[in-house]
């Protein structure tokens, strides 16, 4: 029977160090990890970028459903709430115009001898315990104001009109050819 | 070797993007997103302050793939002669103003990064791996993080701030 591979702990670890490895590869490699990189997206100058993240809402949303069906894949979603993800990306964007760096990109540069992305790394680090004090607040806040959004349920027909992966593909297809007869792949 | 020392076009960077986060679905059964390993990090450093000695790391396969990633970008760094020591991001002006952009922008920029990921309760690696799922979290998330960065990337580009640059590729 199709399932995906429920490792042990240790296999587990070997695995994620393999795939850790290649990660970090293929970030780099595709140029995921520079400060200029995001404001090259945000800012809509580097089209190589941009049609590199539509190309892969392309493929992992076909990718993922045909492995769904072969029942390889399990789906793994926070079910969050409408406005701690709004509020959330907002800040997130915000905070990325001022550093440049994701927590992963930041790692990542900092290994490519960017020494300066420490200080994202502490800032990072001192958020973390903020939002565990701030709990209670956000609980009465945040998190109170809309309902846990439900996961979509899943076609069994990828060109079902009903699957939003569909609309997804065809609209990611269509900016690739606007982004690269506009902006190209020169900054 | 052309495919270690030059760089990917933006087909092959896509391909290679999906087919990661595909796999990692289909071993580890799981999405790392950075958010984990920075909870981590940061509860290790805590306890560690508290106790006033340096504590064992705490390494589960988050971690491990955190350290891994570092160790891939620095092998592809290598590959492509990228690897340099830099202090100071280049954004323009004297050492001294580099070095300030860098330390405020860092701070600041990293704190409401974290602030954002916490709150949505998934790591931006998470939420990509959450938009191929179809997850209205995730969606809601990039969205919304691509609408407020694009903007205010803009206001700062016209007012002539200048955040870009930061490393040469």
């Amino acid at each position: 029977m199709n399932s995906p591979l429920y490792l042990s702990p240790a296999a587990k670890m070997i695995a994620a160090g393999f795939l850790g490895f290649a990660a970090g590869f293929i970030m780099m490699k595709s140029d995921l990890i520079w400060r200029r990189s995001v404001f090259g997206i945000f800012l809509l100058k580097d089209g190589r970028l941009i049609k590199t993240f539509l190309l892969y809402l392309i493929l992992g949303c076909i990718g993922f459903f045909l492995l769904r069906r072969m029942n390889l894949v399990e789906v793994h979603i926070v079910e969050g709430y409408f406005w701690s993800a709004v509020v959330g990306g907002v800040l997130s964007g915000i905070g990325m115009v001022f550093c440049g760096f994701t927590p992963a990109t930041a790692l990542a540069s900092f290994s490519c001898g960017r020494l300066y992305v420490l200080w994202t790394l502490i800032g990072m680090l001192l958020a973390v315990p903020f939002v565990k004090y701030a709990n209670s607040f956000l609980s009465k806040t945040i998190y109170s104001w809309s309902d846990r959004m439900l996961s979509v349920s899943e076609p069994h027909n990828f060109l079902n009109p009903a699957n939003p992966g569909l609309y997804i593909v065809i609209f990611s297809a269509f900016l690739i050819f606007l982004v690269h007869f506009t902006i190209g792949d020169k900054e | 070797m052309g495919i270690f020392n030059t760089k990917w076009p933006f087909y092959f960077s896509g391909t290679m993007l999906a087919f990661i986060i595909l796999l990692s679905l289909y071993i580890l059964n799981d999405v790392i997103g950075m958010g984990d390993t920075m909870t981590v990090a940061n509860e290790f450093c805590h306890k560690s302050i508290d106790s006033g000695t340096p504590r064992a790391v705490p390494f589960d396969y988050c971690t491990i793939f955190a350290v891994a990633m570092m160790f891939g970008a620095f092998t592809a760094s290598l590959f492509s002669n990228n690897f340099r020591l830099q202090i100071a991001p280049d954004c323009g002006g004297s050492f001294t103003s580099r070095q300030f952009k860098g330390v405020i922008g860092g701070l600041l920029g990293g704190f409401i990064t974290m602030l954002g990921v916490q709150l949505s309760g998934e790591s931006i690696y998470g939420h990509l791996a959450g938009a191929i799922q179809l997850s209205g979290n995730s969606w809601l998330f990039l969205l919304s993080m691509l609408f407020s960065g694009t903007l205010l990337a803009i206001l700062f580009d016209r007012k002539g701030i200048s955040q870009e640059g930061g490393d040469s590729k």
